[in-house]
């Protein structure tokens, strides 16, 4: 019984690891900045409510948030292959989905999964900002670009800051399914190494502490952002102290 | 010049403008008093476009147009030139009271940093400010944050100011100050519009005082003769309401 548990393999698996990192990194930053952007779209569309369009993204929502992120890798992996097809069977074209990467399809899926639920926290920070700042920032002559672009967001961003860091840290969390879009993170990496030699629970372990310390740099650099951000909120100086002084 | 001929504005079914008209001339300081709900500050608003006025004429300096007609380039030109000075001071709260006042030289009026910057000092110097050129507005106080959005509004240099209440969320000892900064920039010679419940102000500073009621101008004329020398019952009642002539004709025995 010597063999049941190996504590050192657990260790010596990550630098093998580590060459899987990038690829988990790269999903997890791209697909973060397009949910943010698709989020701050779909938030837009929510807060001024555009006839058709505020409808179509309602149903977004609500189908992403009532379906399993699994099922949609699975969806957007089946889904846009079939897609070109039926474009090059109408159109006569020859799109051919065997050449688009598979990281693609884990990029689009993840992305528009987490875009759905970003959408929700980012339009409660952008209606949360004063309106009377933007009456302001209007009365100077700011167009409504330069006053979401100036005004609002760094505003919101203070409000959607714990936020934005938890959605950060289930992109991360999420990447370790991406293995159904044929993408070999680390996750997938480290079923292959075990393969081996079966040692899947020390690898499994080794895997959870690279994706917990990957999250907790994560909260530390939000931690330290949300900091940076109150500089609006600063105390209140004692503005009355030469007066006291006087008196 | 400013001159406005029968605004109508409406939210919903509630009327709030009832045909106003208004004429505010260059270098000229006009009050606007009223009851509330009369509709002082949505006819400053529908001056800035802040509001979408329904119907009406509106003259100004280079720009002719009738609202319901009005062109982009009309609207443009009502808001570049006007500025308002609001109740609630609006600053800009992630950005330093230097920085409030800078916002529009750089983005609006595409100055470089260096001449905003030395613009915005200038004004925050002129409402005594510039010691607190670095504070946010949270480290301010009402009647300094006050300061901060006149200044904002002056470095712009819009033809007109309009001022919506612009004391009326201060403590008492605050507005003092307020308003001292409020009459230098009167006495510059900037053109203003003032919307205030400081009768006495009011009487002192402005050119031409209108009363608005029901959305209607009730009457308009010299200070003296709106708030002393009226005969109309409505206007006697609302200044013996607001303690106006106690308290001044006993200071200034008129």
């Amino acid at each position: 019984m010597a063999n049941v548990f190996d504590w050192k393999l657990i260790f010596t698996n990550i630098p093998e690891l580590m060459k899987y990192l990038p690829i988990t990194l790269e999903v997890t930053f791209i697909s973060y900045i397009m949910s943010l952007i698709v989020g701050l779209l779909v938030a837009l569309i929510k807060i001024h409510k555009p006839k058709g369009l505020y409808q179509l993204t309602a149903f977004y929502v609500s189908f992403t948030r009532g379906t399993p992120v699994l099922v949609q890798l699975y969806l957007t992996y089946f889904g846009i292959p079939l897609v070109l097809q039926y474009i090059n069977y109408k159109r006569g074209t020859n799109f051919n989905a065997s050449f688009i990467p598979s990281i693609i399809f884990a990029l689009v899926a993840l992305s528009l999964n987490s875009a759905a639920y970003n959408s929700e926290f980012i339009r409660a920070a952008i209606e949360s900002v004063d309106r009377g700042q933007i009456e302001a920032a209007g009365s100077i002559g700011m167009t409504p670009w330069q006053t979401l672009r100036r005004i609002i967001i760094p505003e919101a961003l203070v409000v959607a800051l714990p936020s934005l860091g938890n959605a950060l840290i289930n992109m991360a969390k999420s990447t370790s399914l991406v293995y159904t879009c044929a993408v070999v993170d680390i996750t997938a990496g480290g079923k292959l190494i075990a393969g081996r030699n079966y040692r899947y629970f020390e690898m499994y372990l080794s895997l959870s502490i690279i994706y917990w310390v990957i999250t907790l740099v994560i909260s530390i650099v939000f931690g330290i952002l949300e900091k940076k951000s109150k500089v609006g909120e600063k105390e209140i100086v004692k503005i009355n102290d030469r007066n006291k002084r006087i008196a | 010049m400013i001159e406005i001929k029968g605004l109508h504005k409406s939210f919903k079914k509630l009327k709030v403008l009832n045909g106003v008209d208004l004429t505010v001339e260059d270098g000229q300081v006009v009050g606007i008093i009223g009851a509330s709900g009369s509709g002082k500050s949505t006819l400053l608003r529908c001056i800035d476009y802040l509001e979408k006025p329904n119907s009406g004429h509106i003259r100004f300096d280079d720009v002719d147009f009738d609202v319901s007609r009005a062109t982009k380039n009309d609207v443009n030109y009502m808001k570049s030139h006007t500025t308002m000075v609001f109740q609630q001071f609006n600053l800009f709260k992630q950005k330093t009271a230097l920085e409030n006042v800078m916002e529009g030289l750089i983005i609006v009026q595409k100055k470089s940093k260096h001449e905003a910057k030395e613009i915005a000092e200038k004004y925050l110097d002129l409402v005594g400010l510039s010691d607190r050129a670095d504070h946010y507005p949270s480290q301010l106080s009402g009647g300094q944050q006050q300061r901060v959005a006149i200044a904002r509004a002056l470095a712009l240099d819009p033809k007109v100011i309009l001022f919506d209440e612009p004391t009326s969320a201060l403590d008492p000892e605050m507005i003092q100050e307020v308003l001292k900064v409020i009459q230098k920039v009167a006495k510059s010679g900037k053109t203003m519009v003032i919307v205030s419940h400081e009768m006495n102000f009011i009487y002192e500073i402005c050119d031409k005082v209108v009363f608005l009621e029901d959305g209607k101008v009730l009457q308009e004329g010299t200070p003296a003769e709106v708030l002393v020398h009226t005969d109309n019952e409505r206007i006697k009642q609302f200044v013996s309401k607001v303690n106006f002539i106690e308290t001044y004709v006993n200071q200034y025995n008129i």
